[in-house]
């Protein structure tokens, strides 16, 4: 049959044996999985095996590009990686999660839509170091050896788009590092050299596959099923997003500082106030995108003078504050962010792991003899940039690090799960995104990281609403919740009352929403008012551009579905239960302050009012009880699975059910 | 080509692709940035093909940006 914003195809590479094949995409995975990241997992139940090693040959990486991808839908530039990551998910027993990454991209998914694919399955290990280069019908494994090991992500990125760049452009291409060839735990895939997709030891898994990158172009083009409504709808939204009184603001520093701080005093920064004025000399978004969120920064000044770096400038304050590494000058954070990029490392891991170690040595835990001959202080630039060459090269402690938060641990003898002055809140063997000690993000980002399997992204919150970073008005957030997800406003009155709402009960709903958002292709942000999350809009932009029919109402069972089969992955990977408990820290945050310079902090909502254990699980059993699932293992029930046309998946979940 | 119409600012690009969806969609029918006829390549350039057609600014409506703009005529508006 003919699609529309689907290609239809699947290309399938073993990288083993070099066989190259493309398989046609079934239309009823297509309708029931929507795309991206949905039908990502569809094609993973099948492809994977249970109990594989997630850094053998055997473990499957699918990349998919959802139907809005390569069309002018607003924000949809969008990718997704699927995998079976290599942090170990529990102290006591050998398992693993299933997990999708997602990261914005460039060329990366529209070449990858337009050389003809929307799913990419890689298996099997390359002989040697290798790319996987797809253009059009020419898919061929390359040598890498002049990359592996030689080249960082950014030289990397901009050797292999401009050596398969096309008529009008540079090649898509997502690439590791030295962190991943050398399967760091903490490693990271870099999209188009700029966006991220693999965190928590995804780059790893293409490193234990010998695969430097992939690279896309094509020129087979991208069809929509009614041009003409396609384009009037588009029209419509850049109009309105284009007359909000934020439109065009470059990503301001107090913008980054609320999004991050959350108004708590954790006392003034000593960067420059206009640090973003100061530094930022390019903008830059995913395809399609009206409020593009990536900046490039050069500092002018001091020791580090000349350094650039492209990110989501949040990360500066996330090495000075956050991750409490206490570096005197921006240009100290903005050196030590950009060389974790250059190896391909997750920052958020970098900063707080680097921030343990050098504690731990400063209180006298570990000594000079356990680093190797390393003297570690607190805002010392030149020690952590020694300490992170020691653990990308798996030197000494560095190799324990590589290995990720349980080795570290038992290597030094304090666990950081339960160190609450110097470690991290850990669920399933990872640091948590947002460490809601730090930022007062309060339950409706807290809870996001506790029940999901990957331990959070960015963009996850309970109600989908920016309010529960600045404090808007709980009608605010209840409008923000119905309008994004079209849920109807008298469904969403049990989960309000007049002072606050069930983060339980909205964020069933507000995972829903996302995983059709981000099937779709979709961004969270996107412009002023995250005009990506629209599930009305977005079902007339679904309609228009497959030519298939759904309502909100219809996209949501679709995002439920989505989420449901994530869960099955992991259950049939033994991810169940006490898997999902709250980080330690975070529960003993109920009753012990964090001292700052104005007083003791405790976990709150995001009132500001204190919350106890109890309401934590309390929430957890409405989130499970709303989405209809067993409480007591966490999983999904027979009853949930066949009503949503499931019933072939009910064996993964009836030995665990009574 | 070069284009009467119209004066770029590279820098200002933020590689959003807009330009050349709306312009392979006019003239191919989908969404194919390799048919489009501008080239981009952001923050050195951006060029428009020979096959571009004079007066045509299509991709003008459909920068957000201001690295691609209509030239405004002298006294005109």
């Amino acid at each position: 049959m003919d699609y529309y914003g689907y290609v239809g195809k699947v290309l399938c590479v073993d990288l083993t044996s070099g066989k190259i094949e493309t398989q046609q995409l079934d239309e009823n995975v297509i309708k029931d999985f929507l795309g991206g990241w949905g039908i990502n997992y569809r094609l993973e139940y099948d492809l994977l095996k249970p109990g594989t090693d997630p850094l053998s040959p055997d473990n499957p990486i699918i990349i998919g590009a959802g139907p809005l991808c390569g069309t002018l839908a607003l924000g949809s530039g969008k990718v997704a990686a699927t995998m079976k990551l290599p942090i170990r998910a529990s102290k006591h027993e050998e398992k693993y999660i299933v997990a999708t990454a997602v990261g914005g991209s460039n060329q990366f998914g529209i070449m990858m839509k337009n050389a003809g694919y929307d799913h990419i399955v890689i298996t099997g290990r390359a002989k040697k170091p290798s790319y996987l280069k797809i253009v059009d019908d020419d898919i061929e494994i390359c040598d890498a050896g002049d990359l592996w090991g030689k080249r960082d992500i950014y030289e990397t990125s901009d050797e292999l788009a401009d050596r398969h760049r096309g008529k009008t452009g540079k090649a898509g291409t997502w690439v590791i590092g030295k962190a991943g060839e050398n399967l760091l735990m903490a490693s990271l895939g870099f999209v188009d050299g700029l966006h991220t997709m693999g965190r928590w030891g995804g780059a790893a898994v293409l490193g234990s596959k010998n695969l430097k990158a992939v690279v896309t172009l094509g020129t087979k083009g991208v069809k929509v099923a009614d041009p003409k409504r396609f384009m009037a709808l588009v029209d419509r939204k850049r109009k309105q997003i284009m007359s909000h009184p934020e439109f065009g603001l470059p990503p301001s520093e107090s913008f980054f500082e609320t999004f991050n701080l959350c108004g708590i005093p954790l006392g003034k920064s000593p960067y420059p106030g206009d640090l973003f004025g100061k530094t930022m000399y390019a903008s830059w978004g995913c395809p399609s995108c009206l409020g593009p969120c990536k900046t490039a920064l050069k500092i002018k000044e001091g020791r580090f003078a000349g350094t650039t770096l492209k990110t989501i400038p949040v990360v500066i304050y996330e090495a000075e504050k956050v991750g409490k590494l206490r570096l005197p000058h921006y240009g100290e954070a903005v050196k030590l962010v950009d060389l974790m990029h250059r190896y391909g490392m997750c920052m958020f891991t970098g900063v707080r792991m680097l921030h343990f170690v050098t504690r731990l040595f400063e209180r006298g835990v570990i000594s000079a003899q356990d680093t190797g001959g390393l003297e570690l202080r607190t805002g010392d630039i030149d020690s952590y940039i020694r300490l992170l060459e020691k653990w990308v090269d798996r030197e000494g402690i560095g190799d324990y690090m590589a290995q990720g938060w349980f080795a570290i641990s038992e290597r030094v003898g304090v666990d950081a799960a339960t160190d609450f002055e110097d470690g991290v809140p850990i669920v399933r063997g990872s640091e948590v995104q947002h460490d809601i000690r730090w930022g007062n993000y309060g339950p409706g980002w807290m809870l996001p990281q506790v029940v999901r399997p990957k331990p959070g992204g960015v963009h996850q919150r309970a109600s989908l609403s920016a309010g529960e970073d600045i404090q808007q008005s709980l009608s605010e957030v209840r409008r923000d919740l119905v309008e994004k997800t079209g849920l109807p406003e008298e469904e969403t009155d049990r989960m309000f009352t007049a002072n606050e709402f069930n983060y339980g009960m909205v964020l069933k709903h507000s995972e829903d929403a996302e995983a059709v958002f981000t099937s779709l292709g979709t961004c969270a942000g996107g412009g002023p008012d995250d005009p990506g999350r629209d599930m009305p809009g977005l079902s007339e932009i679904y309609s228009a551009v497959t030519g298939f029919s759904a309502t909100p109402k219809e996209l949501r069972s679709k995002g439920e579905r989505i989420r449901n089969m994530e869960a099955l992955l992991n259950v049939r990977e033994g991810i169940m239960g006490e898997d999902y408990e709250p980080p330690a820290l975070w529960l003993e945050h109920t009753e012990k302050p964090i001292r700052v310079a104005t007083g003791d902090l405790y976990a709150t909502d995001w009132f500001g009012r204190r919350i106890t254990k109890d309401e934590i699980y309390k929430w957890m059993r409405d989130y499970y009880t709303e989405r209809g699932w067993d409480i007591n293992n966490r999983i999904p029930t027979r009853e949930k699975l066949r009503e949503l046309g499931l019933e072939e998946f009910v064996c993964i979940v009836e030995p665990y059910l009574a | 080509m070069e284009k009467t119409n119209i004066e770029v600012d590279p820098k200002k690009c933020t590689q959003c692709h807009c330009c050349q969806l709306r312009c392979s969609l006019a003239f191919t029918g989908d969404f194919n940035p390799e048919k489009a006829r501008i080239i981009i390549d952001p923050p050195d350039s951006i060029v428009f093909t020979d096959e571009c057609l004079v007066g045509c600014s299509l991709c003008v409506r459909y920068c957000s940006y201001g690295a691609i703009l209509r030239i405004k005529k002298p006294g005109g508006s």
